[in-house]
């Protein structure tokens, strides 16, 4: 765009240097690290004891139990997000205005976020507890349910209430940075509109849309590869179970590295999976990208 | 209060006369609100109304309303059981300067990428790219490096880490921010032969007051609630954080679901208190109108 | 800290002297700060240890030399003996004066901590807790310190025979040399709700096939009113399904590997356990694939429940008035009995934990001197009549006045005799990676995604695998 001169360029170089010098450390590292893990015979405790080229990978292509934690965790993301998305965002929409009713709820909708996990598994525990759960005492109590249901104990709901809980701590997430997506659009258009005498729907559809779509879209992004990692959660409601319904590719990847410290070929399925995901992102990139040059500022 | 759906607030919008098609919007706007914070609300209710039952009612009823009376020696026991105050401490300290740094770092980075197209599309990508790994395995590398730095159990480690978590997250949407920026706003300024920096500084951040103050909410509260690399990296009260701390109420009775409960309540506090505070500039932040 | 600590004490040994002059000032002080505690904590059940605690401690004790003043270790510890350890840290900081830091574990994560600690030289604990199946993968790691020197060193002192046989070995020995101190003795009993058996006609059962039907007859008459018959922990978890699975297993009198070392774990007697408790399933609380410690210790302590296997310490917990609608309503009988020639009643260790050293503790002596310290019998009666987490290790502790007034002469027994007679879970080195492929089986066989003799078939193929048979 411009040309740069030299003192420019000196400071652009500074302002950079920062983040990637920190993510080399620790990121590239770590990932030579598991690299290198997955290609040898590795132990939690004797870590390249030999090396075995893609037997790691060949291994985990054939292991189905490591395939279908791949196909869970994108059922899992990928129904996560989407509901995430649209509940964030649209309550977002909707409190977006100053009130001191709105403001009110906008401070409530973060809560949720700002809980421990380990205290959310303990308390949705007790709502999904076959005996004693609040849910089962309520849906009971209304009729809905003829008698109490095991929701962690099935294979399908199981995996539908862990990710009621997901749902449930990270709507807020995309919630408050949609917050400040709708809160950094400028002004000129819609006044431009309201001079046109365009009324509220067409201006959410040709202007708020269109303006909020990339920052809504860089805000799923980040929050399906977060969905993608999921692991505690699973771990402290159903570890994995009943069967294997539960079992995300993480989840298997912990068991494999510290239960059974295979960290070789833990190492392996974490490469698979970061491939995979990497695939996955910069096809979303792309897509973003498409978006912020179509409708973007 | 306006009535405006699905806009930003303009500034005092002359009031129009209510009509019934907006009074029915109006009223199924609010009832919408309504059921997503009942469902954001009742779980947090119901462990408020735990920590206030006895171990024996909390598994006998799961009723919102403590029926027994209320028992006050969960909120006791869990101040008594384990050092939360101690554990909040290592956790404000780390979440604190975790978000510090992260933003720090991302800020400038960030603002070269938008304005200057700096390492192409390569680098931004690269950094997503950080994101993605699962930080299950990374973990043990991570770990032996912590310790060759002499920066296992130390507060200051697990903040840096929780840095290199977040940076990505910060970095891209920082950028999403910034790209709103209408250009012409910045290159009067450097006109007036401010540095870069001095751009930032003096324009950007203001500009994008609420972008950066979500941002640095998310950045505090993923670092309050992270536990894998809390748990593999710190030992002692040292450095221990929160989520660790209230993991300890798994006792030799089981999970103490009352304890928990307070726990876990007392520890939203100090963040729910600087969300609070840090929140109003999320909407009101700047009317981009009176900057030009 | 603790660095701080012991350079601390390098550096300022000319202060010594004026530690030793303190030392002998603080007694009265400390004994002050206990009093309050004291007050404090009386209406509280969990910590009524500490009262009986001040009275035992004499303050003379306290003005006598002590040999490790100043000094320090780490010793990790699992979540549920957290009250227990640092109670045994306690009594040793009085009697030793030094400086003992309990550091607490997830127990789910505690062998990798430990694995990690050593691996990447850290070296930051010194007494490690083990969960005695890890035993031989501990070792293969490098992760303990070999302590079959020191066991013969100190044989009078730590009488050795004193242990309850069935897991002295077990919980110690790997390939001839010995690792570590039995610790909490674990075993399940069958525990029962009298009130609910007698108001549905049935008897304690002495077979499965009588416990299916037992659970049967109360959860069909009960379940309207929210009443099953039995609780059956089913959860994805290998210390939680795999008790629940060998209990079984031993009742048919089947085991893991045959003389040779050969894996027979898709036996008939293994696929008939499997199967049974797959029948077994649709009568218990439900669902068993969701059912872990705490939805069973709910279920039983609120009189919803007929019957559950759990560790002999349910007992204490149902005598407990605020964790139990059922006190002096509930006993216990042994495991039951499966069918076919093997059949026997056969506890499992299910658990069970024991404690080493790292062999890079940076204060082996004080560590060895605090497992001595742990070892003593005294010493196990003393902490297990506090409610801590723990059960005994020693015959002695289960013949202890004391103990059995603690938990009640007939559960002493009970549990004594349930220990005595008891089917160790495997140690080897190569057991984690075995346990995990039978516990995902099991967990299919649960779901019924696949067949008892599919599941036990396939556990078979892949632990001949792993074993490279």
């Amino acid at each position: 765009m411009h040309t740069l001169h030299r003192r420019t360029r000196r400071e652009i170089l500074w302002m950079v240097a920062p983040a990637v010098l920190t993510l080399i450390v620790f990121s590239l590292y770590p990932l030579v690290y598991s690299i290198a893990m997955s290609l040898s015979d590795s132990q939690l405790a004797r870590p390249f004891r030999a090396f075995v080229a893609f037997k790691n990978y060949t291994d985990a292509v054939a292991d189905a139990l490591f395939r279908g934690s791949i196909l869970l965790t994108f059922v899992y993301a990928f129904g996560v997000t989407a509901i995430e998305t649209a509940l964030g965002f649209g309550l977002a929409l909707l409190l977006n205005r100053e009130s001191r009713a709105s403001r009110f709820a906008r401070t409530l909708g973060l809560l949720p976020f700002i809980t421990p996990p380990v205290a959310i598994a303990a308390i949705w525990r007790l709502i999904y507890d076959p005996s004693s759960g609040m849910l089962n005492h309520y849906l009971v109590r209304a009729g809905i349910l003829e008698q109490n249901v095991a929701f962690l104990g099935i294979p399908g709901l199981a995996m539908a209430s862990v990710m009621l809980v997901d749902v449930w701590q990270w709507t807020p997430f995309v919630f408050l940075l949609s917050l400040a997506v709708l809160a950094s659009l400028p002004h000129e258009p819609y006044e431009a509109a309201a001079v046109d005498g365009a009324n509220t729907w067409q201006q959410f559809v040709h202007i708020t849309l269109p303006l909020c779509l990339p920052g809504v879209l860089i805000i799923a992004i980040l929050r399906l590869i977060g969905a993608m990692k999921v692991f505690d959660l699973v771990f402290m409601l159903t570890s994995g179970g009943p069967g294997a319904s539960t079992q995300v590719a993480s989840f298997y990847i912990y068991k494999t590295a510290f239960q059974q410290f295979k960290t070789g070929y833990a190492s392996a399925m974490t490469i698979i999976l970061i491939i995979v995901l990497t695939i996955l992102v910069t096809l979303l990139t792309v897509l973003y990208r498409k978006a912020q040059q179509r409708y973007g500022l | 209060m306006t009535d405006q759906a699905f806009a930003p607030p303009l500034r005092r919008r002359p009031p129009r006369p209510l009509h019934p098609m907006r009074t029915a919007m109006r009223a199924l706007r609010w009832v919408t609100v309504g059921l997503l914070l009942a469902f954001t609300l009742i779980p947090l209710i119901f462990m408020v109304t735990t920590s206030l039952k006895s171990p024996i009612e909390i598994r006998i009823s799961g009723s919102l309303i403590p029926s027994e009376g209320i028992f006050w020696v969960n909120w006791e026991r869990a101040f008594r059981n384990v050092p939360l105050p101690n554990y909040l401490l290592n956790s404000l300290v780390v979440g604190v300067l975790s978000t510090a740094m992260t933003l720090l770092i991302a800020l400038p980075a960030s603002y070269a990428f938008v304005r200057f197209r700096a390492g192409g599309r390569f680098l931004p990508s690269w950094i997503l790219g950080t994101y993605v790994a699962p930080p299950i395995v990374i973990s043990v590398p991570v770990f032996m490096l912590m310790r060759a730095v002499g920066l296992v159990d130390r507060p200051f480690g697990l903040a840096l880490l929780h840095m290199v978590a977040n940076l990505p997250v910060a970095t891209w949407m920082l950028m999403d921010f910034m790209r709103t920026i209408p250009t012409e706003i910045e290159e009067a300024a450097q006109m007036d032969g401010s540095s870069h920096c001095g751009v930032l500084l003096r324009i950007v951040i203001p500009l994008i007051l609420p972008g950066l103050v979500a941002t640095a909410i998310i950045c505090l509260i993923l670092s309050w609630n992270e536990f894998l690399f809390a748990l593999i990296l710190t030992y002692s009260l040292r450095s221990q954080t929160f989520p660790i701390g209230i993991s300890e109420f798994q006792g030799e009775h089981g999970l103490q679901f009352g304890e928990i409960s307070a726990a876990a309540l007392t520890g939203i506090v100090p963040v729910y208190v600087l969300a609070l505070f840090f929140q109003r500039y999320l909407i009101h932040g700047l009317t981009r109108g009176g900057v030009k | 800290m603790r660095l701080h600590n012991r350079s601390f004490m390098t550096l300022s040994g000319a202060l010594a002297a004026a530690l030793l002059l303190s030392a002998c000032a603080a007694p009265a002080a400390t004994s002050a700060v206990q009093e309050v505690e004291v007050t404090r904590q009386v209406e509280v059940t969990r910590e009524v240890e500490v009262v009986r605690e001040v009275v035992v401690t004499p303050t003379p004790e306290a003005v006598a030399p002590k040999p490790f003043e100043g000094q320090s270790i780490n010793v990790l510890t699992i979540q549920p003996h957290a009250v227990a350890t640092r109670a045994l840290a306690r009594w040793f900081e009085e009697e030793t004066g030094a400086r003992v830091q309990v550091l607490v574990v997830p127990y789910a994560n505690v062998t990798e901590k430990t694995i990690l600690d050593v691996t990447s030289g850290a070296g930051e604990y010194d007494v490690v807790e083990i969960w005695y199946p890890m035993l031989g993968k501990l070792v293969e790691s490098g992760a303990l310190e070999d302590l079959t020197q020191w066991w013969e060193e100190n044989k009078a002192a730590l009488q050795f025979d004193d242990f309850v046989p069935s897991i002295a070995d077990p919980y110690t020995l790997i390939d001839g040399k010995r690792w570590a101190l039995p610790y909490d003795g674990d075993t399940h009993l069958l525990f029962y709700n009298r009130e609910l058996l007698d108001k549905y006609g049935v008897k304690p059962p002495t077979t499965w096939a009588e416990y299916r039907e037992a659970c049967k007859t109360i959860t069909e008459q009960g379940k309207s009113e929210g009443i099953y018959g039995c609780a059956i922990m089913g959860a994805k978890v290998p210390i939680i399904l795999l008790s629940t699975f060998i209990n079984r297993l031993q009742g048919y009198g089947a085991g893991f590997f045959d003389q040779d070392g050969k894996p027979t774990i898709n036996s008939p007697e293994a696929v008939a356990a499997l199967q049974e408790l797959v029948d077994q399933l649709p009568h218990a609380l439900p669902d068993p694939k969701a059912v872990a410690f705490d939805e069973a210790l709910g279920g039983f302590t609120t009189g919803k429940v007929g019957m559950v296997e759990f560790w002999t310490d349910l007992g204490q917990m149902s005598d407990n008035p605020e964790q139990s609608k059922i006190m002096g309503k509930w006993g216990a009988v042994p495991m039951p009995k499966g069918e076919g020639p093997n059949a026997a009643s056969r506890p499992a260790l299910n658990a069970g934990f024991a404690l080493g050293i790292s062999p890079l503790a940076q204060n082996k002596p004080l560590a060895y001197e605090f497992l001595k310290f742990v070892g003593r019998p005294d010493i196990n009666v003393r902490v297990n009549t506090i409610v801590g987490g723990l059960d005994p290790t020693r015959k002695s502790t289960f013949d202890a006045e004391a103990y059995r007034k603690h938990v009640t002469p007939e559960l002493a027994d009970a549990a004594k005799a349930a220990l005595s007679g008891a089917f160790a879970w495997p140690t080897n080195a190569k057991w984690p990676e075995l346990q995990d492929v039978l516990t995902e089986n099991v967990a299919e066989a649960l779901a019924g995604t696949k067949t008892p003799q599919q599941a036990l078939d396939d556990t078979q193929a892949k632990w001949l695998e792993i074993l490279g048979q």
